[in-house]
């Protein structure tokens, strides 16, 4: 199963996607995540700039964690969603009730090493 | 070096001789016509005029007409049985009246006649007229010899060319689960690219460019001495072994050529490609373009040269371009095959009978076909045929990425779309957790987590998936059935209400949006879905 990276920038944390996000991997991503909110950390990127696709049972954690992120006062945001995801987002209305980027705020740098 | 304009070469007076049994005409006619610029050699008869003609090569012939023993016309009939090449101008002079020793002397073969007395003028005049007239038959004569000669070397160079596009293969070859076709474009009559194609009886397919270096008939005499070779080499050798047995071959043969030579070969699920000295090879996937780089240099440079090849899946790299630089570097685009693939018209697959138009496409690169290529222009394609195929997978997760990419690379190349594989991974998900896991959308609930742990839970159903893809010229179509639970009827819609919270119909949403056309089958047990091309 693919791992997920996680990077902590300021106080972001940002999580790698892999290219295929699916029911495959949609438990790691939901371990992950719930880790981060676990340890105090209150907003999450989830970083979708490699992520080719992501099938609904993915969508489904990512919402299940946008939600269990605003109920701890935090929030979630998708960091660079490609067309093919950003397609599927705005047919499944998700892009009305998830916070996407395309990029990170300048005010944290950049994820670049 | 000395300046050519500087050179003169003085022209040299034409030799005139002058045949008569009078000693003082003799004199006569000489100085005549040294006066007039000639040069002057004598004959008293017949026999020694024809022994200085053994000698000299006169450009003319004063004859005269009544001679003692061999008389003028005579002598003339002597001479000109005896003349094999050109023809030496004879002009007769004569004091006999009438026009009956005209004709006689005309029939002989004379070119000119002239009455005595003579007028010198005339006389230098005349021999000066039938000289020129003489060279400019001469001249015409050589322009229609050369002619011949030429009209023969085209007839011979066409014969040569057709027959060199006869000896390569008639394409589309059908070869097992391929279809390879492949044209070449001499910059000449004849050219030194071949291509050519075998199949073993275990079904593996080879198919090889061969580019010699320069052009023409020894390129082509070349080109075609490395082919036989090379496919007797290939009949019993790997293709890197073939490549290296080649390269000594060329090297010892002394033949100071060399070629640049790419095979490509398929075995069963396997393509490997071997470039020594081509452009890269072009290996298209659904995910990527594969380039495959010159791996040794070209055949008969170096002997001790070896070669590796590079393997590629058949399953995934569904078209290959092999083309020789007579189609990249014109274009400034001496590695860049992309570039003359595009250029091509290559990018999608063919609509139509593949490689029937491949050598005007390439025609048509070089001026809109108005003119030749600066270098042999060769190409070779192989793609895989769109079939129908059908494979089964596990009921697992891991097979969910294995069956979409095994699907997508099935797919013609417009139907490889981001929405196929967004739709694809979707279907197969579904087959795989609501079918053949029996795991119901409604048990979902909200506990995600917990869900996820069932559907991880569950021992893979060995063989439960069944994918076919079904390509054709218009759609793409892909049946995704399964062995277990039936898609419930009231699902087999892409009217399901969209709940933004549960994840309920978010799935069917992503496959009705995916696709042109969704169906289900009576038994709910398999869903259908089809990309059309427009």
């Amino acid at each position: 199963m693919t791992g997920y990276e996680v990077t902590h920038i300021g106080d972001i944390s940002v999580i790698a996607l892999p290219a295929r996000t699916s029911v495959g991997n949609a438990k790691q991503l939901l371990d992950a995540v719930q880790r981060e909110l676990q340890t105090g950390r209150r907003r999450i990127f989830l970083d979708l700039r490699k992520t080719l696709t992501v099938d609904s049972t993915a969508l489904g954690a990512i919402v299940q964690l946008a939600r269990a992120a605003a109920g701890r006062g935090g929030e979630l945001t998708l960091l660079g969603p490609n067309e093919g995801v950003r397609r599927v987002l705005a047919i499944t209305r998700l892009d009305s009730i998830l916070g996407i980027r395309a990029s990170m705020p300048v005010d944290v740098g950049s994820l670049s090493p | 070096m000395m300046a050519c304009d500087t050179l003169s070469v003085p022209k040299v007076a034409d030799l005139v001789l002058v045949v008569d049994d009078t000693a003082s005409m003799r004199m006569l006619y000489r100085r005549v016509l040294e006066l007039g610029g000639f040069r002057v050699l004598e004959a008293d008869g017949a026999a020694e005029a024809l022994e200085l003609l053994a000698r000299e090569r006169p450009s003319l012939v004063l004859l005269d007409y009544m001679m003692p023993g061999t008389d003028g016309p005579g002598f003339l009939r002597i001479l000109r049985e005896r003349e094999t090449g050109s023809r030496t101008p004879v002009v007769f002079l004569s004091a006999a009246s009438g026009s009956e020793p005209m004709n006689r002397g005309f029939a002989a073969g004379a070119d000119d006649y002239i009455s005595k007395p003579v007028d010198p003028r005339v006389l230098v005049a005349r021999v000066k007229s039938t000289i020129a007239a003489a060279r400019e038959r001469a001249t015409a004569e050589r322009a229609r010899i050369i002619a011949r000669q030429r009209n023969h070397l085209s007839t011979e160079l066409e014969e040569g060319r057709k027959l060199q596009q006869r000896q390569l293969p008639q394409v589309p070859i059908e070869a097992g689960d391929w279809t390879i076709a492949g044209a070449v474009v001499p910059c000449g009559e004849l050219g030194g690219d071949v291509f050519d194609v075998t199949q073993a009886p275990d079904g593996t397919v080879t198919a090889f460019v061969i580019d010699v270096a320069g052009h023409g008939l020894a390129a082509a005499l070349v080109a075609a001495s490395v082919r036989s070779v090379l496919r007797l080499l290939l009949a019993e050798h790997s293709p890197t072994e073939a490549m290296a047995r080649l390269n000594r071959h060329l090297c010892a043969s002394n033949e100071d050529r060399y070629a640049c030579v790419a095979i490509v070969q398929v075995r069963e699920e396997t393509i490997e490609i071997v470039n020594a000295g081509m452009p890269p090879v072009c290996a298209i996937s659904a995910a990527e373009t594969a380039r495959v780089w010159g791996a040794g240099t070209p055949p008969g440079l170096v002997p001790s040269a070896t070669y590796e090849s590079v393997r590629l899946s058949a399953d995934e790299y569904t078209r290959i371009f092999v083309m020789s630089d007579g189609l990249t570097e014109p274009f400034g685009l001496a590695d860049r095959v992309e570039g003359a693939v595009a250029r091509l018209g290559l990018e999608e697959p063919w609509a139509g009978p593949l490689g029937k138009d491949l050598g005007a496409r390439i025609a048509l690169q070089f001026e809109g076909g108005q003119a030749r290529p600066p270098d042999d222009a060769t190409l070779l394609v192989l793609e895989a045929a769109s079939k129908t195929a059908t494979r089964r997978f596990d009921a697992s997760l891991a097979s969910i990425e294995r069956a979409v990419d095994w699907a997508a690379a099935r797919a013609p190349a417009w139907a490889r779309t981001e929405r196929l594989c967004f739709g694809l991974a979707e279907v197969i998900a579904n087959a795989i957790v609501h079918g053949a896991f029996g795991l119901g959308s409604a048990s979902r609930g909200e506990d995600l987590e917990r869900q996820l742990d069932v559907i991880a839970a569950c021992p893979p159903r060995p063989g439960a998936i069944a994918v076919t893809v079904e390509p054709s010229a218009d759609a793409c179509r892909i049946r995704v059935g399964w062995q277990g639970t039936a898609c419930p009827r009231e699902r087999r819609s892409g009217a399901l209400p969209l709940d933004l919270v549960a994840p309920s119909g978010r799935g069917h949403t992503i496959v009705y949006a995916s696709f042109d056309d969704v169906s289900w089958s009576e038994d709910g047990k398999e869903v259908t879905v089809t990309v059309e091309r427009l």
